[in-house]
């Protein structure tokens, strides 16, 4: 027993050598694979913009040295190589023999194989004795090729490291744009929350909700130039809504005045001025009791008022209705309380209805407003990628957030929209509905809206017409841009429409629609916007093919920066 | 059974005795008397090959002088019948011409049997051989005889003379343990064989070794361990002249037409346990599986004809394998 112990503590110093030497020579063998591949991605950082790629440089070289060590370990030597490598050059065999005797031996053991061992023992404990001597390390030759190739697959790697690598900045920019996507997502997501939270009437909502969900899915899966494209058509539909529901707040706020001129009704309007739902209810309510007391002659003011206000609003809507079911009851021409009660109600609930879109018309354009910042963020890093930039569209609905919707961020928008306003009521210059109010608000076409405000009013379309009634394009106009609205093409033709001064009231009024000849044709006129997002996106291409300085680049720049719509 | 270091100290002692003895009598020749004792310790036949006059006779009648044996020699010719080696059945007429049967055994009854230039003798005789070298029987007369035991039979052939000689077939070639060729003596040899033959005084070899010892040697090599490692070795060395296999030399499936079988592996263990005896070991190592390669393979490897045109040797090829097996250990 005690000679088998002896025979494996003297194999076991030989075997722990043969590991050592295993895993030196794995883990040079790993450090020069490790090395080669980042040399590789170091090369590959050259031809595609890679943000990390001296990270990835450090992480294959230690994970070489790791492999490398890991294989050594694994392929570590065992007993029987060491008696292997023992009996080689010295033991003639005996130590190995030995080893086999000691794995077979069982009780009744063989003398001969008891003698051999003891044999064996005497060689290891020689060979032990002298390991360093018997055992050194491979020679040089052995090493030469993997030393020599890490040496040289390092000192083309410091090379690569020392010479600048142009493509760096361009990762930059394109991981800086993988974030600004990133953070839209997260706007996306929390507008979404904000939406939920808003306490709007469901159908309300459902419209925008459905907008950023389909924006939401399509940022997961799109690339950076489709997500700004997404973007803009989510940022479009928004204000879209919102445009909508402002239209509404306008009606109200037009209402409002109209009831703050009417004493009865000066409570109703001032809630109604204030947005405030409880005032309103308050108002309708005491206006209820009030209507009791009044006289025939005031019951009959209130009356009338209610019926103008019933004909400014849009025809059969419920609003409408109830302004007229109301004022009925006011001239107690109605059957009765109860009648009364019904009438007041339901102007309680379509006002209501009314103030729910006012407030909805604030949501939609805080998340429009919101969603063009994270998009011309995006579209920032990403224009700094050298890719083709967020397209001219997006632009215009950066700037389109103020565009037209009477309170946006962009300078003049707010009394733009009034002015256009007054521009819809009868300079009949341009614009049906189709002018959805880009902010342009040039002239149109043959006539030009003399709108109280800076601005004829009219849409970017509304020129179709020649001398469409402008009515609701001249809301969304008015930027005050009015230099850059349209591009014509050079034409001798002359419109001869039928060209009108608005001297209406500045809130507006009915809608003309003639049906006058055109002086243009279809498609010889295209929006500004339009021409400039083509012009910039082709600029850009060009300015991406070919290698202009960057100062005349930068110019090329500031160009279409200085003429980009809605600025 | 081997119960002490001292036993195969004492063994090898007495095979070096032996050597020493024959080395009185047969100068030079050195490996060829260590391979010829390797077959006797291992219980084996040897062909000897070499041209005349090269003492292969004297070396084998040597071996029997110092070995307590008893020693008979055949002289091989094309009209030698096998009776003629075996045996013969005689009729003996009694006194009152009463006839009775007696088998006469041939010279093969022996314990050490020269059979001088055996490729003279046609097939048929030399088949003789197949049966009592394999069995250690005769059969004659529809009767078959035990050979005395030991048994050992040590050919001799003259690779030069091609006429007039039968050629051993493989299957013969394949039960003789070593084929040892005998080579010609130095310079120094040749004096010293001069200087014993033409003198007055001609040596005697005295019997140092007796048919029990050499038994109980026998049995003392048969006890010799063998790692598993090594006898891997043997195994592969042997496949390794097989010229399908994967890991043969270039030269192996090139130019050899069938490989060694597996008696090349029992004669190459069994002679190799001998060689350990001898030095005194308890254990077979790579190097004397090295060591009887050649005598081992020499016999055992058929060559193509391309080989045999080139003048290719199968030591040459079994050189190669073990240079090969060398590499890879």
């Amino acid at each position: 027993m005690e000679e088998k112990r002896k025979l494996i503590e003297l194999l076991a110093p030989v075997r722990n050598r043969l590991t050592l030497f295993s895993i030196s020579r794995y883990t040079l063998l790993g450090i020069l694979g490790g090395s080669f591949a980042g040399l590789l991605v170091l090369g590959l950082s050259r031809l595609l913009p890679m943000l990390h790629a001296k990270l990835w440089l450090v992480l294959l070289v230690s994970v070489g040295v790791l492999a490398g060590v890991g294989l050594g370990f694994w392929k570590r030597a065992s007993l029987r190589d060491a008696a292997r490598v023992m009996d080689k050059e010295h033991t003639d065999d005996a130590v190995a023999t030995a080893l086999d005797g000691l794995e077979r031996s069982g009780e009744s053991e063989p003398v001969i194989v008891r003698l051999q061992r003891q044999e064996a023992l005497e060689g290891a404990g020689r060979y032990t004795a002298e390991l360093r001597s018997r055992l050194p390390w491979p020679a040089w030759r052995s090493w030469r090729r993997s030393v020599l190739g890490i040496g040289a697959v390092w000192l083309l790697t410091v090379i690569l490291l020392l010479w600048p690598n142009p493509l760096d900045e361009k990762a930059k920019a394109m991981a800086a744009a993988e974030l600004g996507l990133e953070q839209l997502e997260s706007q996306v997501e929390e507008l979404a929350q904000q939406l939920d939270e808003a306490k709007l009437p469901e159908e309300a909502k459902r419209q925008i909700a459905e907008t950023l969900e389909e924006l939401r899915s399509k940022l997961e899966k799109a690339g950076s130039t489709e997500a700004l494209k997404e973007l803009e058509e989510a940022i479009k539909e928004l204000e879209q809504a919102a445009e909508a529901a402002r239209q509404t707040a306008e009606r109200l706020d037009a209402a409002a005045d109209a009831m703050n001129s009417e004493p009865g009704l000066r409570k109703l309007g001032q809630a109604l001025k204030d947005r405030d739902a409880a005032g309103m209810k308050q108002a309708i309510g005491d206006m209820r009791s009030e209507l009791q007391r009044l006289t025939q002659e005031q019951k009959e003011a209130i009356a009338k008022a209610l019926e103008r206000l019933a004909q400014e609003q849009p025809k059969d809507s419920a609003l409408a209705n109830a302004l007229e079911q109301s004022a009925e009851q006011a001239r107690g021409e109605g059957d009765g309380k109860s009648a009364g009660d019904d009438a007041l109600s339901a102007l309680e609930e379509a006002l209501g209805s009314e103030l729910s879109q006012a407030e909805l018309e604030a949501l939609a354009r805080m998340m429009a407003e919101r969603l063009a910042e994270s998009g011309q963020a995006a579209q920032q890093a990403q224009g700094g990628s050298g890719s083709s930039g967020m397209p001219g569209g997006a632009s215009a609905g950066g700037g389109s957030a103020g565009s037209g919707a009477g309170g946006g961020s962009s300078s003049g928008s707010g009394s733009a929209g009034q002015s256009g306003e007054q521009g819809q009521g009868g300079a009949g210059g341009s614009g049906s509905e189709a002018g959805s109010g880009e902010g342009s608000g040039a002239g149109a076409g043959a006539g030009e809206g003399n709108g109280g405000g800076n601005g004829p009013g009219s849409g970017q379309q509304g020129s179709g017409s020649g001398s469409g009634g402008g009515g609701r394009g001249g809301l969304q106009g008015g930027t005050g841009q009015g230099g850059r609205g349209l591009v014509t093409t050079p034409r001798g033709m002359e419109g001869s429409g039928n060209v009108q001064q608005d001297v209406g009231p500045s809130t507006g009024g009915q809608t003309q629609t003639t049906d006058d000849p055109s002086p243009m044709l279809d498609g010889m006129t295209r929006s500004y916007e339009d021409v400039y997002s083509e012009y910039a996106a082709e600029a850009k291409k060009a300015l991406s093919r070919s290698q202009l300085p960057q100062s005349m680049q930068n110019k090329v720049k500031d160009y279409f920066d200085q003429i980009q719509p809605n600025r | 059974m081997i119960e002490s270091k001292t036993q195969i100290e004492e063994a090898a002692a007495r095979i070096a005795a032996l050597k020493a003895e024959i080395g009185r009598i047969i100068v030079g020749q050195q490996d060829v008397v260590e391979q010829l004792l390797w077959c006797l310790l291992a219980g084996g036949h040897a062909l000897l090959e070499g041209i005349p006059g090269l003492g292969k006779t004297m070396l084998i009648r040597t071996v029997a002088d110092t070995v307590d044996l008893q020693f008979s020699r055949i002289q091989f010719t094309p009209d030698l019948m096998p009776s003629d080696i075996t045996g013969t059945t005689l009729i003996d007429f009694g006194a009152q011409g009463a006839a009775a049967q007696r088998f006469q055994p041939g010279p093969i009854f022996g314990n050490l049997v020269l059979a001088d230039e055996i490729n003279r003798a046609t097939p048929k005789t030399q088949s003789a051989l197949l049966e009592a070298m394999q069995e250690g029987t005769v059969t004659a007369g529809g009767q078959t005889h035990v050979l005395p035991k030991p048994f050992f039979v040590l050919a001799t052939q003259n690779p030069i003379e091609q006429e007039g000689t039968y050629p051993l077939p493989e299957a013969q070639l394949d039960r003789f343990l070593l084929k040892i060729g005998v080579d010609y003596p130095t310079r120094e040899e040749l004096k010293q064989i001069v200087l014993r033959t033409t003198s007055a005084e001609q040596p005697q070899a005295s019997v140092v070794m007796s048919g029990e010892q050499l038994r109980e040697l026998q049995l003392y090599a048969k006890h010799l361990l063998v790692a598993e490692d090594v006898l891997d070795l043997a195994v592969r060395l042997v496949m390794m002249t097989h010229p399908g296999e994967g890991d043969s030399p270039e030269d192996v499936k090139r130019f050899v037409r069938f490989g060694a079988g597996p008696r090349a592996v029992q004669a190459i263990i069994a002679v190799s346990k001998v060689r350990a005896l001898c030095s005194g070991k308890l254990h077979v190592s790579w190097n004397d599986i090295r060591a009887v390669a050649l005598p081992a393979l020499r016999h055992r490897i058929v060559l193509g004809y391309e080989a045999q045109a080139m003048g290719i040797s199968t030591d040459r090829i079994t050189e190669t394998i073990l240079a090969a097996l060398e590499a890879q250990r």
